[in-house]
């Protein structure tokens, strides 16, 4: 018998051309012929007649040689290619954190994520309204830079210190990072660390309080950990950033340049190579304050107020642009008069993009297909450099979720004689009389008396007659409702609870107010009934108070309902306690003060109850805007307001705030504005003694002023419109990204290590767990195991996969960022197993099949119609100022009367058979071969003639970007130099500071090389360095079902 | 480059114009421009012939195809075939199903063959049934996927199944082939298949039945096309082509209509090719025919219920509410067979366990996997009623002589269905490990093959056989 293949020749299967193997015994003889063994690349072993393979060359097979012989290749064959491309890549049509966190999907936080990729500063101002979930934004963006750049490593968070816990809890939960809460002095050692020795996953959170340096802290000696920070921050400036992401929560604190909260942001800024700011409130009346910030984020684009309003009107033109070329009716002429106008602004005389635009087709037949309209608008957005540094959603744009408000008041009648009635008028003389007396006119310190006792009259009484407990609840108080950062009155409260003990409590049956509670009695009444319609509710009852919170839980006990209680004093952690009223069944109340009302999520209620009631609107908003949040699964969140009837509660609840209807219309970013004309109006109603009609005067008066504020920000925020990026079209990609799934699911995972394993490794074991098949258990062979261990030194990868170890792991693959657990290994996208085959993949041609035939239903697809279409698919890298990939495909359907698909169109259709197609075994009798290859030249033409145009486009762009920098480079460089050469001058003049001249002159010197370097490198990035390689080719049988 | 291809555009619109139509997909090309190469393809038709349902799959490299008999069964399963034949009363034509109720019906046609009882009738009938099954299969496969055979020269092969027990009984396997062969041929003809027509491709001589030798046009099928598996090799395909496959020892439990078969093997793999070691085997009269039988015999209740092989196995809470049946009473009547069914497994693991394999993992206290449960699966339409589904679980919590896991067969994904995948993939898995190249289902190492261990002899000849020694 003569044996044509002996063992070791690799052979491929005809008609499956993507399955190869090597011969490993045979021949046997059988009627139908020679039979050999063949050992195939999925693992398997199989008799193999010798009609059904040959013998092939390793290094792969061209397309068209395929296509000739007929040989295609299967919907694997697909889905090997696309998912190698997709994982080692860094594509710029993936969305990498899409699906793989722990979070709902919402498409309007995925558009941070899009914004923060295209901008060009690598930074970006989150601006969206409270509740939309900005913490959750700012972890999909770390997410995507981890998927994006192995080397991202060192992710800080900056926060109010009260959001410190929230911050590490939604880090370790939704986003798999171990967090670690670092002070002063532990950052400090910690940035002294290599960035490359830190282990993949682990994120620092610290304080803005903790971190602030102390003012004067550049000129002095002082060895505070603090200060210590500082002159850290300051000399790494000058190197490469040790941060990787930088976020800086509640990022409004750092508005006021002049505060050493900013010149924290600045120093921070310097060291970090990427920068995430959270606000709810950017702009705050001034257009400063949004400048501000911005200068922070971007201060080489933003360097002075001067030029704010210059990008604005440099931009507006290309505003206008962008709607018409989105408005259907809009001509073609009316969009290149437009473009013409932005040329001539002086910011965009050089635009290599819009000259390039401008000569564009703007013609009718073109403007007739939307597809075109939205490519135009994008392409005139992408000239605006400064478009993506800020995102910004409102909540009135966000359709995921909806809840309706249902405010209620209750305003208790007092009995005209009663003992609350009487107290109530007692302590409102007595601060009046105080003030009167002591001339005191600041609202801080004569509200919190009035305000306590229209809270609970009671708890107030209670709490006085022990004299030493009103301060710390004054306090909280002024803080929250004003909203000032540091209050220093606070020692001054004593004095005024005396004069109110000494003139109000002599003569009180404290007891009869507890038993008179008629505020307290409608309380039970509105629990009582909630909790008869909805006995598995709970309920959230917000004060100012602790002891009105004492007073509730004693009195809802004695009712027979349990509660927590949760404030600033309670020494458990906020969010544990949170946690365990929600998962207790025995708790049905929360009483807490504002501690609750920041930060957390309380959205698994849907009514609160506000036991007394801020004035500041900002307050209330952020009360409800715990439950009117992302997850809220209620269509309506019921809000009752207590109060006491004919009481300056109740006319600021009539004047001010039900006609500012801020139960339903969120006030936005006015918090310090707000905080002022609040101040004032207390001020006013507390000194003063004034006449029902003089305090409704005075609410009115402060109802317009907010009502001016409000309208004058409605106005800041359209200008600030213009550097914000067209939300729709990037909901738009993100709901097409998630529709076709361009992320990568677990099951994409398991087959492309699988793939992997059972092509290059043997002796290795993938044992499917019996019930859930995405769990796994595999071991590796020792050799295979040490290059795994290997790779995951060198890469830093330490703790993150025991895979390495030779022992034998469950491993469950789910694209979703976990922390390792003991018991399962979850592989995502992340996993080290991941990504070293991703690595190993790079450098070792796969042979993957390049032709496949593919039928899959259309029926999901409005654009494609039924037919037999033929695709190329092509992988494109730009490097320039950065490296980016693009999967693109054309289609074309072999009916001739049809026209080629569009780019979207085309990849549609292809990753739509990615997902659901089928093998189409009778391809090489359906479909005519000569004219299959006609068709199959004509897209591979069509995608180099796109190409070429996004080579121009991306050079044109890149050009931009570059000039663009080495402006702001410069500016950066003139800047720094200048406060230098300030410093040092002043130096040379005060005889004590002589011996900082040197390493002052050091430093400048240093600067001045590092932009030498700087602006070489920029030089170099300008030139674009493009690069298209094929993917695969094939053709798909659109069906209509 | 590009004016290259421009004019390759140009010529295309043009031979369009003149063609003066446009590619459709239902249309097919021109046959002159297909390529007229005609590369063979393997096409094997993997036949578990059962005593109530046969279940057909035709495999090729790339994928494996269920056959449906739309019309010729239930609708709720249109795999499964009722091993009946129905003889037309007039014209003795042999068809699969009728609407007459003068038609002969034949449907024990596969017990005469595995209680070796055969007779030359039993042979024809059976053989007539099978050709008619493979004709619907190779129309059906030509009807739906003409295309993608077309031009291609087809390589038959046939694997039929034989019941564990019977493996080894080359008399039996004779009678099948010669069975198949003439079924083939019959199958391949396009007269009707009658018994009289049948009986020109089968007789017997002396006891012995083989085929005749075509004295017709009938194409033949050379002898090493036809082939027979014991079913329990067979149902393995498909997991041991997958992930879950772990090597050792394994439990299958095949409950039919009649039997209840259970055999206790190793998976192991030698050079690529899989080998069973059948450790112990029995088949037991214990199929749900004998439960129906016991209950409609004791339960007096159960007068109206008409039982029939062919359908599913009521639900013990069908049985106790729409025939007035207690739980307890059900229970009682029960539970003789429960003990029966139980003591058979449970001797066969103990006879294993003493005289066959005394040192497995599973049972020896210096291995790691001791006490953790062997792999088991439990197939047949009988299986998943409630009485043996219920009863083969507390294998599960079993400490002597071992404790068994189910494990579910899982569904392979060149594993092809033309509707949606019914229910009970399990049933299907003996003609989807059948729808592989003989070469490829395994090999069989006989209990005969395998030396008993005397208990006093631990160093017998048993490590040199098929059992690894890390196992000894």
């Amino acid at each position: 018998m003569v044996n044509k293949y002996p063992v070791g020749v690799s052979v491929g299967s005809k008609d499956d051309p993507g399955r190869r193997g090597t011969i490993t015994a045979g021949p046997r003889s059988r009627s139908d012929g020679d039979v050999y063994r063949i050992k195939w690349n999925d693992g398997s072993y199989g008799w193999t007649p010798e009609y059904a393979f040959e013998s092939i060359d390793e290094s792969g097979e061209d397309a068209f040689e395929l296509l000739q012989r007929r040989r295609f290749g299967r919907i694997g064959d697909l889905r090997r290619n696309l998912t190698f491309i997709q994982l080692s890549g860094r594509l710029a049509n993936v969305v990498y954190s899409m699906d793989a966190t722990n979070t709902d999907f919402l498409a309007y936080q995925y558009k941070p994520v899009l914004n923060f990729l295209d901008s060009p500063s690598n930074a970006i101002l989150i601006a969206d309204e409270v509740g939309l979930g900005k913490t959750i934004e700012a972890g999909l963006i770390w997410t995507e830079l981890r998927a994006r750049d192995d080397t991202c490593r060192r992710l800080v968070v900056v926060c109010p210190a009260m959001l410190r816990d929230k911050w590490s809890l939604e880090l370790e939960g939704k986003f798999g990072i171990d967090p670690r809460q670092l002070d002063a002095a532990q950052l400090t050692n910690e940035l002294k660390r290599d960035k490359n020795e830190i282990r993949d996953g682990q994120g620092i959170i610290c304080s803005l309080q903790g971190l602030r340096p102390p003012s004067g802290w550049r000129f002095t000696e002082r060895t505070d950990s603090r200060t210590k920070l500082a002159h850290l921050l300051e000399k790494l400036a000058d190197s490469e950033p040790v941060i990787d992401l930088l976020i800086i929560d509640e990022a409004h604190y750092l508005r006021n340049p002049e505060t050493q909260t900013a010149a924290l942001g600045t120093l921070l800024r310097e060291v970090s190579s990427n920068i995430v700011f959270l606000s709810a409130t950017p702009i705050n009346n001034r257009q400063e304050d949004l400048f501000q910030l911005l200068r922070l984020i971007d201060p080489d684009s933003f360097e002075s107020p001067d030029q704010f309003p210059q990008v604005i009107s440099a931009n507006e033109p290309l505003i206008a642009a962008r709607d018409l070329a989105l408005d259907p009716d809009s001509e073609g002429i009316q969009i290149l008069t437009q473009l013409q106008n932005a040329e001539k602004h002086p910011l965009l005389a050089n635009s290599q993009q819009l000259r390039d635009l401008l000569s564009q087709d703007f013609s009718f037949e073109y403007l007739e297909k939307t597809s075109n309209r939205i490519k135009l608008a994008d392409r005139i957005e992408r000239i605006n450099l400064l478009r993506h540094t800020v995102s910004r959603t409102r909540k009135v744009e966000v359709n995921e979720w909806k809840v309706e408000r249902d405010a209620k008041s209750h305003f208790v009648e007092l009995e005209p004689d009663g003992v609350e009635r009487k107290f109530y008028d007692k302590v409102t003389r007595a601060v009046r009389n105080y003030a009167f007396l002591k001339d005191v006119s600041d609202g801080f310190l004569l509200s919190p008396p009035q305000r306590q006792m229209s809270s609970c009259m009671y708890a107030a009484a209670r709490s006085w007659s022990d004299r030493t407990r009103i301060s710390d609840d004054a306090s909280t108080l002024l803080y929250e409702d004003i909203g000032v950062e540091d209050y220093v009155g606070q020692s001054q409260a004593g004095p005024l609870i005396e004069f109110i003990a000494r003139s109000a409590l002599p003569g009180l049956d404290i007891e009869a107010l507890r038993e008179h509670d008629t505020k307290f009695d409608r309380f039970w009444e509105i629990v009582n009934d909630y909790f008869d319609s909805y006995p598995d509710e709970k309920i959230i009852v917000f004060s100012y108070f602790k002891a009105t919170l004492g007073y509730l839980e004693e009195r809802l006990k004695s009712h027979g309902v349990t509660s927590r209680v949760l404030h600033g004093d309670i020494a458990e952690n906020k969010q544990s306690v949170i946690e365990d009223f929600e998962s207790s069944a025995d708790s049905r109340v929360l009483l807490t003060s504002e501690v609750a009302s920041e930060g957390v999520d309380l959205q698994f209620c849907s009514l609160i109850v506000n036991y007394d009631l801020p004035w500041n609107p900002m307050k209330i908003e952020q009360r409800i805007g715990r439950l009117d949040r992302i997850g809220q699964r209620s269509d309506k969140v019921l809000i009752h307001n207590l109060g006491y009837a004919d009481s300056i509660d109740e006319r600021i609840y009539e004047l001010l705030l039900q006609k500012l209807d801020i139960f339903n219309r969120a006030i936005g970013g006015m918090e310090v504005v707000l905080g002022e004309l609040i101040n004032k109006l207390t001020s006013d109603l507390m000194r003063l003694d004034l006449s029902r009609e003089e305090e409704e005067l005075r609410i009115n008066q402060a109802r317009i002023a907010i009502e001016n504020v409000r309208q004058q920000e409605s106005e800041l925020e359209e200008k600030a419109s213009h550097l914000i990026a067209h939300g729709g079209q990037i909901l738009e990609r993100v709901r097409v990204a998630h529709e076709f799934r361009r992320w990568i699911s677990g099951e994409d995972l398991k087959t492309y290590v699988k793939d992997y394993l059972d092509r290059h490794l043997t002796g290795f074991t993938f044992l499917e767990d019996d019930r859930d098949p995405s769990i796994v258990s595999i071991e590796f062979p020792t050799e295979f195991a040490s290059e795994l261990d290997d790779f995951i030194r060198r890469k830093n990868l330490l703790g993150k996969s025991r895979l390495a170890s030779g022992d034998t792991i469950r491993c469950k693959f789910n694209n979703r960022v976990e922390r390792l657990s003991s018991k399962v290994e979850t592989v995502s996208q992340f996993h080290p197993l991941v990504r070293f085959i991703s690595d190993s993949l790079r450098n070792r041609p796969e042979g993957i099949c390049p032709l496949v035939a593919v039928s899959v239903s259309v029926a999901t697809l409005p654009d494609v119609s039924e037919g037999v279409y033929a695709f190329a698919c092509k992988k494109w890298s730009f490097t320039g100022l950065r490296t980016e990939e693009e999967l693109c495909t054309r289609a074309i359907s072999l009916n001739g009367h049809v026209s080629p698909l569009d780019a979207d169109q085309s990849w549609d259709l292809v990753n739509a058979a990615r997902l659901n197609g089928v093998d189409w075994f009778s391809v090489r009798n359906d479909v005519p071969i000569d004219r299959l290859e006609e068709a199959i030249d004509r897209c591979d033409m069509l995608l180099d003639q796109d190409y070429e145009t996004a080579k121009r486009e991306r050079t044109n762009e890149n050009a931009d970007r570059v000039n663009f920098q080495k402006t702001s480079a410069s500016r950066h460089r003139d800047r720094l130099l200048g406060s230098l050469n300030e410093v040092l001058e002043r130096y040379r003049l005060e005889d004590e500071h002589h011996r900082m001249i040197p390493a002052t002159e050091g430093r400048i010197s240093s600067i001045t090389r590092k932009f030498e370097r700087r602006l070489i490198e920029l030089r170099k990035k300008g030139r674009m360095t493009p690069a298209s390689s094929e993917v695969c080719y094939g053709v798909i049988k659109a069906t209509a079902a | 480059m590009y004016w290259r291809k421009l004019l390759k555009v140009f010529a295309e619109l043009i031979a369009i114009l003149r063609r003066g139509r446009n590619f459709e997909i239902n249309e097919r090309p021109d046959p002159k421009s297909r390529n007229s190469e005609e590369d063979s393809i393997r096409l094997v038709i993997g036949l578990d012939f059962g005593t109530c349902f046969t279940k057909v799959v035709i495999g090729e490299d790339r994928v494996r195809y269920a056959i449906p008999f739309n019309g010729l069964t239930s609708a709720e399963n249109p795999y499964l075939l009722p091993s009946r034949l129905y003889v037309r009363a007039r014209t003795n034509v042999c068809e699969l199903s009728t609407e007459s109720q003068h038609d002969d019906l034949y449907d024990n046609l596969k017990m005469p063959l595995i209680d070796r009882s055969w007779s030359l009738e039993d042979c024809v009938r059976a053989s007539a049934y099978l050709g008619l099954v493979i004709k619907h299969a190779r129309n059906w496969l030509a009807d739906t996927h003409g295309l993608t055979y077309e031009n291609r020269k087809r390589e038959w092969f046939i694997n039929i199944g034989l019941p564990t027990a019977s493996f080894d009984d080359e008399e039996l396997k004779s009678v099948y082939k010669s069975i198949v062969e003439a079924a083939w041929r019959a199958s391949a003809q396009d007269e009707d298949i009658t018994l009289e027509r049948m009986k020109q491709h089968i007789h017997e001589e002396g006891g012995e039945i083989s085929g005749l030798q075509s004295d017709n046009e009938a194409p033949e099928l050379p002898a090493d096309r036809i082939n027979t598996f014991p079913e329990f090799a067979a149902q393995l395909a498909g997991y041991l082509r997958s992930s879950l496959r772990r090597n050792g020892l394994h439990v299958t439990v095949d409950v039919g209509g009649g039997t209840m078969d259970t055999t206790i093997f190793n998976v192991e793999e030698f050079d690529g090719e899989d080998t069973f070691p059948v450790l112990a085997r029995e088949v037991h009269e214990l199929g749900v025919n004998h439960l129906a039988e016991t209950r409609l015999s004791r339960l007096p209740q159960l007068a109206e219920w008409e039982y029939s092989p062919f359908e599913h196995f009521p639900t013990n809470e069908f049985i106790q509410s729409n025939f007035n049946v207690d739980k307890e009473r059900l229970d009682e009547v029960d539970l003789p067979i429960k003990i029966e069914v139980a003591d058979a497994i449970r001797q066969l693991l103990r006879d294993t366990k003493r005289d066959r394999y005394p040192k497995a993992p599973q049972w020896s206290r210096d291995s790691n996997e001791f006490g953790k449960p062997v792999r088991s699966f439990y197939t047949g339409g009988g299986s998943l009623a409630d009485f043996y589904a219920t009863l083969l679980s507390r294998f599960e919590r079993e400490v002597t002589p071992c404790r068994l896991r189910e494990s579910r067969l899982p569904i392979p994904n060149d594993f092809q269905f033309a509707n949606d995948r019914p229910a009970g993939f399990d049933r299907m898995a003996v003609a989807y490990g059948l729808s592989y190249d003989p070469f490829d289902i395994g090999r069989i190492v006989g209990v005969d093959e395998i030396e008993k261990i005397e208990q006093e002899d631990t160093k017998s000849t048993f490590r040199k056989k098929y059992i690894g020694k890390e196992m000894m």
